[in-house]
Parts: structure tokens; sequence; C-alpha cells
């Protein structure tokens, strides 16, 4: 019992994290039309500029106002990436912007590598190491803070979506980006907007996870494919869905992973990706898109 | 030759074709009706490229709907409204994908079965040929597709369309674009093409190019058949032109 | 997708006579030239059997005279191996538009099962074990193309990721294929009717007449009916399968075809260095690969091995950067994207039709 209990909490703290990895790259390919090959790797980096902003290497300050000087700078790398890598060719097929992507995170890794080197870091939680008793289970309080943070961001997320006008903007590019332009729609600036809320998720997913285990450089990247089969699950488009599909893939894999298969308890989240793409594939080329 | 019975297409909640059945014979069948009357959404349910209801039958087989490459083997060729040709491609090669002489085109026919492959690949060819021939595009053959004109473009669909050896050519729109002159000479070579037996349903909105093509229309009007007979009838039934000038209304307007 | 297009070339000159659909009595049965002049010639070279022969003549002749360290012969050998794999990726994604992220993960699984084979059955198994590498990896490759046959675009990109992570757990936690952790080393050198190709300089000559099979396989696709077959499917699945191409099909076997390739690549390096470990064929290899195909030219079969060329040569030019490697290499991609979409290929295609204009117009002024 206490087994299943810790499991349960783990699965859906790690289900939150997923949730939000997963937003962070679901608003800007509803925006952009982009899956963002970098936004594991700006987790990893998330994460990276958390450890330098608390320790005495870096700014030696406090957790809270050092994650929120992550999460800032974060930003701002969104907005980076996105004049570099993808205003330049927003009008390529999209196929450019993959790989533009792609570059970019082999450029952060490249960065974080030079930067912080190859040795394993770790980050401080501002609640420590302490757990709390659930229902006879130990459980950190790390994970419990997860949730919390994550369904609160998440909200505002989902919220921000339904309720402002850069909402209804983005949705209005995810329905139909060309009669979008057309009433005019400001692409670029929802692009610079979108690509910094997106890093700004990354890296509060990754400074939330962070205290959990150690970074090293593939660390974010692993949570991005993880977050991909929670995407793809809850059917990609849908911002409910796919938190349905996170906390889903959390706990299968945390469960799964914890009484069956443990010697493939990593394996479990790829697996699921490439079972849910087999049985139902997203992005069939429809009549209407391709205007034949 | 091609039965279609009771073909619908929805997208989302909107019924864009409603329960159409159309009977195409040895002939030259016109399908008109106004902007957004299902004409297009019509042809693409029977190349399959939409997914529909309803039955479809191809000389004398059963054919599965929404599955483009079932409806080819069934023996429908298309020409597609905005020309659909491959850029990348030569104009030869564009021809040649459409040929219905399968053999030796996959992995062993490129690298173990050379021989055989470029045998087959000769008469592929030379059926190809002509067909460029035909249309008027065979001094064109080694260019890239991409090169070609508007009007060429078009020319070289229908190339391809007909050197599958199909058993029904659907033609949308071909006219469009086309100046005059160049309609005329579409029209003789639909004619000419048509001559062979190969029956064609068309759809247009040019009225003289219907009138000397087609042996008989068929008029839609919100995806759902309105009229069909002849040309001089359907052009005089008075649902057809109330379909194009709108109908005459109480409000005037 | 136009920016995976081959460019272009008309062919003006070998452009056949309206006339010439029928043939004449005595033509032999194979195409004539000018038929075959009909299959359009590719990018960079029409007489594309005579540039492999020409690029393997002066590699067979040059390299032995320029190279003079034992590291130069070393990346020599790991650019014909990267060549093979980036070539197999080409005809994936440049081809056949299906961008996949496993090419290193069929590398790792040739590699393994090609050293299974020679531990299994003896040193002298060497050509078994790369057959059974190609066999085994364009099985698996095929299998998974048919289960996501479906998948478009960035989905079968994420689907072949799934693919990689699964595999590399697999090879770790499968000791007694691979061994403990995943690494099999002392794996016996290459050995061919008993002569055994133990030294960097004996097994260059090996690679490169492995290399000159692959080119000419490569060469044999770019005039073939699989090649217009897998474009069309690239860059219009829907009405290429109207127009009665199997597109699902041509997807399959050229996935399975270049995935081979990388099992091809991944059992040489194998025997080669005597060492396959998952952490020889990490992501960042999966990263080096499109950066060779990219850099070179997505649209020709020579951008991988120019591109390859770059990616193992670039390392030694910038030993004083040696931390700032994956940022260099980061930005370079991304300088390719932005600035030549082409790739290399496509610099040098340019360079060269200018050269030859430049010629012809001389010469008519010559003439004038």
């Amino acid at each position: 019992m206490d087994k299943f209990v810790a499991l349960t909490v783990s699965g859906v703290a790690f289900g939150a994290v997923l949730s939000l990895v997963a937003l962070g790259f679901l608003v800007l390919y509803k925006s952009t039309g982009v899956v963002n090959f970098a936004h594991g790797d700006q987790v990893t980096l998330g994460a990276y500029i958390a450890v330098w902003a608390t320790t005495d290497v870096g700014l030696d300050l406090p957790t809270i106002p050092g994650y929120v000087v992550a999460l800032a700078a974060m930003f701002l790398v969104g907005i980076l990436i996105e004049r570099l890598a993808y205003a330049p060719i927003r009008r390529r097929p999209p196929f450019s912007a993959v790989i533009a992507t792609l570059a970019a995170a082999i450029t952060i890794r490249g960065a974080i590598a030079a930067w912080q080197g190859s040795e394993p870091k770790s980050l401080e939680s501002p609640v420590g190491n302490n757990t709390v008793n659930v229902l006879g289970a130990n459980v950190a309080q790390q994970r419990l803070v997860i949730v919390a943070v994550a369904a609160v961001a998440v909200i505002a997320l989902i919220l921000v979506f339904q309720r402002t006008s850069l909402g209804r903007s983005v949705r209005a590019l995810a329905a139909d980006s060309e009669t979008a332009q057309l009433q005019g729609v400001r692409t670029g600036r929802i692009a610079m907007l979108t690509f910094g809320l997106s890093a700004l998720f990354a890296g509060l997913a990754g400074v939330l996870i962070a205290p959990l285990s150690s970074i090293d450089i593939n660390f974010g990247f692993t949570l991005m494919v993880t977050a991909f089969a929670a995407a793809v699950l809850g059917g990609f488009t849908s911002l409910g869905g796919v938190v349905v599909g996170s906390l889903l893939i959390g706990l299968v894999q945390q469960l799964l992973g914890g009484y069956f298969f443990t010697d493939y308890a990593a394996t479990m989240p790829f697996v699921l990706l490439f079972i849910v793409i087999a049985v139902r594939p997203g992005g069939i080329v429809s009549l209407q898109r391709s205007r034949v | 030759m091609l039965d279609a019975d009771l073909i619908s297409v929805s997208f989302g909640g909107v019924r864009a074709v409603s329960n159409v059945s159309l009977s195409l014979g040895d002939e030259l069948l016109g399908l008109v009706g106004p902007n957004g009357s299902g004409k297009t959404t019509f042809l693409n349910a029977v190349s399959g490229v939409v997914p529909a209801t309803g039955r479809l039958v191809i000389d004398g087989t059963e054919v599965p709907l929404g599955r483009p490459r079932s409806s080819w083997k069934a023996g429908t060729a298309r020409v597609f409204q905005a020309p659909q040709t491959f850029e990348a491609l030569s104009v030869l090669e564009n021809v040649l994908l459409a040929s219905s002489d399968g053999r030796w085109r996959g992995g062993i026919g490129t690298w173990l079965a050379r021989p055989a492959m470029m045998r087959a690949e000769r008469t592929r060819w030379v059926a190809a040929h002509e067909a460029l021939e035909l249309v008027g595009l065979g001094a064109e053959a080694t260019h890239a597709a991409g090169l070609l004109s508007y009007g060429q473009q078009r020319l070289l669909e229908l190339a391809r369309a007909i050197s599958g050896s199909p058993k029904v050519l659907l033609l949308d729109e071909p006219s469009a674009g086309l100046n005059d002159a160049e309609t005329n000479g579409l029209a003789d070579l639909l004619l000419e093409v048509r001559r062979t037996g190969l029956p064609m349903l068309l759809i247009d909105h040019k009225v003289d190019f219907l009138d000397r093509l087609c042996d008989r229309l068929v008029v839609l009007e919100l995806g759902e058949v309105v009229a069909q007979g002849t040309p001089e009838d359907v052009w005089s039934d008075q649902r057809v032109i109330n379909a194009y000038l709108g109908a005459p209304t109480n409000a005037g307007g | 997708m136009t920016d995976l297009d081959v460019p272009p070339v008309a062919d003006e000159a070998a452009a056949p006579e309206p006339t010439g659909t029928a043939r004449p009595a005595w033509a032999p049965w194979w195409p004539t030239r000018r038929e075959h002049a009909t299959l359009r010639p590719p990018a960079l070279a029409r007489h594309q059997y005579l540039t492999v022969f020409a690029f393997i003549t002066a590699l067979w002749v040059l390299v032995p005279q320029v190279i003079t360290s034992r590291q130069d012969q070393f990346n020599t050998n790991l650019w014909i191996a990267y060549s093979i794999a980036g070539i197999g990726f080409y005809w994936m994604i440049g081809l056949a538009g299906r961008a996949a992220f496993c090419q290193t993960f069929m590398m790792a699984l040739g590699g393994y099962a090609s050293a299974w084979v020679t531990r299994s059955w003896g040193d002298d198994a060497f050509l078994l074990g790369v057959v059974v590498a190609m066999v085994a990896t364009a099985v698996v490759a095929g299998l998974i193309a048919v289960v996501v046959r479906k998948a478009q675009l960035f989905f079968f990109a994420i689907a072949t990721m799934a693919v990689t992570q699964i595999g590399i757990e697999v090879f770790t936690q499968t000791e007694s294929f691979t061994g403990p952790n995943g690494v099999t080393s002392g794996i016996s050198p290459p050995r061919i009717f008993g002569t055994e190709y133990l030294r960097d300089t004996e097994i260059f000559p090996m690679f490169v007449v492995i290399l000159t099979m692959v080119l000419v396989a490569g060469a044999a696709l770019e005039r073939s009916p699989l090649r217009r077959e897998a474009i069309a499917s690239r860059d219009n699945p829907l009405v290429a399968r109207a127009s009665g191409v199997s597109t699902v099909r041509v997807q399959v076997v050229m996935f399975a075809a270049g995935s081979s390739l990388g099992g091809l690549a991944g059992a040489m390096i194998g025997h080669w260095t005597g060492v396959i470990s998952t952490n020889s064929f990490s992501f960042d290899l999966a990263i080096g690969i499109f950066l060779m195909v990219y850099l070179g030219g997505i649209g020709s079969m020579w951008g991988p091995v120019i591109g390859a060329a770059f990616y193992v040569a670039l390392p030694n030019f910038l030993t004083s950067f040696e931390q700032y490697n994956t940022i260099i290499y980061g930005s370079l991609l991304l300088v390719v994207i932005l600035a030549m979409p082409k790739g290399l290929v496509g610099v040098i295609e340019k360079a060269w039709s200018a050269g030859t204009s430049l010629v012809r117009r001389n010469r008519e002024a010559s003439h004038a």
C-alpha cells in the first residue's frame, strides 16, 4: 500500500512536470506550427541557470529569487531563439524550421557543456529534502510542491488562452493561420511572445523536477520525448487533453515501471509514444488543408 | 461504366455533397453548377481523396471510398483544378508515375534486376512519350515540370491521366485560366481523346466549351442534383436558371 | 517541402526528337543513351557512374599520398563509414521525405548484429556478419515503417526518436546479445577469405571498396522508377496515390534501404574499431548525421559524402576550441539552413553552372 501511494504521488508529480513541458511546446506549435526540438534542452538550460543563480559560483541567491532569475532568463532565451532560428525562415516549409530548432538544440547543448562541464549538478529546493507522511507513505515535499505549482501554472496558461487577446490570436492562428494574418493578427510579435512563454514553461519544468534528481546534459531531452508521448496521447492540440495525457503517462510510467518492468521503467514512455503514434497517427494531410 | 449511388461527403457538420447519384456510360458527361455546389467534392469522392459514403461501381466492380489508390486501380484518372504536377521531377517522369505497368518499379528492380527494370522502363517510356506527344509536350519531355507554364502543366496532367490507360477520366475545370484560343485547343484535344472511347466526367463553367464537348449535363446545386439532360434542355430548365442567377424571390433580391 | 527538392536540372541538349517514340529494329534491349537521358539526370552529374568512378579513383590514389598521420587515416576511415550512413539517411529523408531520428540506432544494431555473428560463427564470418547486419536493420526498419506508416513528418520523426531511446535501453539490458552494459568489445577485425584487415591503412582500401558499392547502388537509385515514386510520395502523397503510386510501399522500401546502409556503417565501424557501445551512437551523432546531410546538401547523394568530410575534419581545425565544438556544429547547421538550403552541393553546382556558362560565352565570343 505504501508503495502504491508513493508511486502514485510520484506519478502525479511527474505527470505535472510533463504537462508543463508538453504545454510549453504545444503553445508554440499552435501559434507557429513548429515542433520545437530544442524544448528539451531549454528544460536543461533552465535547471542549470537556476543552479548557477542559487550557488556561490554564480549569484548565490536564495532559492526562490534564484528560480525567478532563471525563469526570466529563459523567457529571454526563448525570444533569442525566435529571433535567430525562427524569424528568418518563417516563410519556408515547416521542415526547415524543425531543422533550425534542432540546430538551436545542439547550440544550447554545446553552450551548457562549455559553461557547466559534464559533471552532474544538483539543485536545491526551497523545501529541502523534507518528507511528509501521506497515507503511511513517505513522500518528498518537493513532489507536492511540483503538483501545486504546476496546477497553478497550467490553470494560468489556460486562462490566458481563453481570456486574453493574445490567447485569441494564438487560437486564430492555430485554426487558420492565413485568415488570421489577413485579419490583422500580428504573427511576428505573437511568435516572439509564445517562444518566450514556451521557454519559460520549459524552465519552470526544469526547475521543479531538478531537485528530485541530478541534472546532466540529457536531463531535459528525455523529459521532452516523454512529453511528446503525452501530447500525442492527448490529441496534440487540446490543452486539456495534454494535461490528461501527461498525468496518464506519469502514472503509467511510475506504476508499470515500479511493479512490472523495473528494468525498462525508463523506456515506458517511449514504448507508449510509439504505440500511440502507430495507433493514432496525427497530422495526416487532409485534402482541405492541401487544397487540391 | 461508372455508377455512383447516393454519394455523400461531409466536412464537420457541413454536407458538401448530399446523396448524389450519377451514372456515366460511354459518353462525355458535364457536371455543372454554381460555385460551392459540390462538383469538385463529388469528383474528390469518386477519386477517393476525401472520405465519403455511398456506393461506387466502376466497370462492374465496387470501389471502396476514400482510398485514392483503390479508385485508381478501378480505373479512374484525375485532372485536378489547380495543376498538381511534381515540380522536382521531369515532365516525362511525371507521366511515367501514372503508368499502369507496375513491373520492376521497387527495390529489386532498382538494385538487383536492373536489366529487367530497364526493359520494363523502356516500354513505359514509349507509352509515356506517346501521351506527351498527344498533348503536344513531346519536346519538353526532359524539362523539369516546375519550368512549364500554367497551361502546359495542365496539359501535362492530362497526359499523366491518360497514360495510365484509365477507364474513366475525371476533369476538374480544365479550361480554367486558359484564354479562348487555348480553350479551343483543349476542346480539340479532349475530343481526340474522347474518340478513343474513353468516358469522361467534366466539370467546367464555360458554356461554349461544355456545349461543344458534352453529350449530357448534370446540374448540381447545394450538393444535390437538380437537373440533367442534353445541354439544350438543361440550359432552358428553370431550376438551372434559378440556381445560376438566383431564384426570383419576393424580397427582390 | 520545397527545400528538400532536387534542384531542377533541365537537360535540353539531350531532349529526344518529337518523333522518338518508335524504336528502330536495331535498337538494343537496354535503353540507349538518349532514352536514358529522359530518366532525368540528377543533380551535379549526368554521368553518375563516371562521377563515382572518378571520385573513387581520386580517393584511392590521393589519400595514401596526402595522409601522413595515424589520426588522419583514422579520420578518413571514419569519414567513409559516416558517408555510407549519411547516404542511407539521404535516401530516407532527402528522397522519400521521411525524417527519421533512428539512423544511429540502426548503426548500433548493425554493429551488434555483425559482432554477434562473428562471435557465434568465428572470425571468418565477417562477410556473413555484414550481410546479417544489413538484413536485420532492413527488416527492423521495414517493420517500424509499416507500423507507423500513417504518421506524417513530425510524428514519424518523434516515433523514430522513441525507437532510438527504446533501442538503447534494450541494448543496455540484453547483455547476452550486446555485452556488459551494452558494450561489445574485442570484436574480431574484418577477415575476408583468410586475409585479416587489422591496421587503419589496411582497413582503408576495404572501406573504399564498400563505399564504391554503396555509391554505385546510389547512382542506380538515381536512375530508377523508385526515385521518382519516392519524390512523388514526398512532395504530394495524395496526388501520388491518385496517380497509382503506392506511397506506403515506396516509403517503407526507401526507409528500409536507407536504414540498412546505417547497419552496414555500424558493422564496419564495429569490426574496424573492435568496440560497439551505445555511447558511440549517441544523440550527438544523430544530430551529427543531420548536420552532415544538410551541410553537404539534402538534394544529392554527394551531399552526405561532402558533409561527412566536414563533420570529421572540423575538430582538427578547431583543436583550440575543442569545448566549443558542439556550439560550432549547431551554429553551422543554423547558418546552412538560413543561408544555403541546398548545402555545399548547391554552392558547387552554382559555381559549376556559372563556370560552364562562362566557358560557353567565351566560346561563342571567339566564334563570332
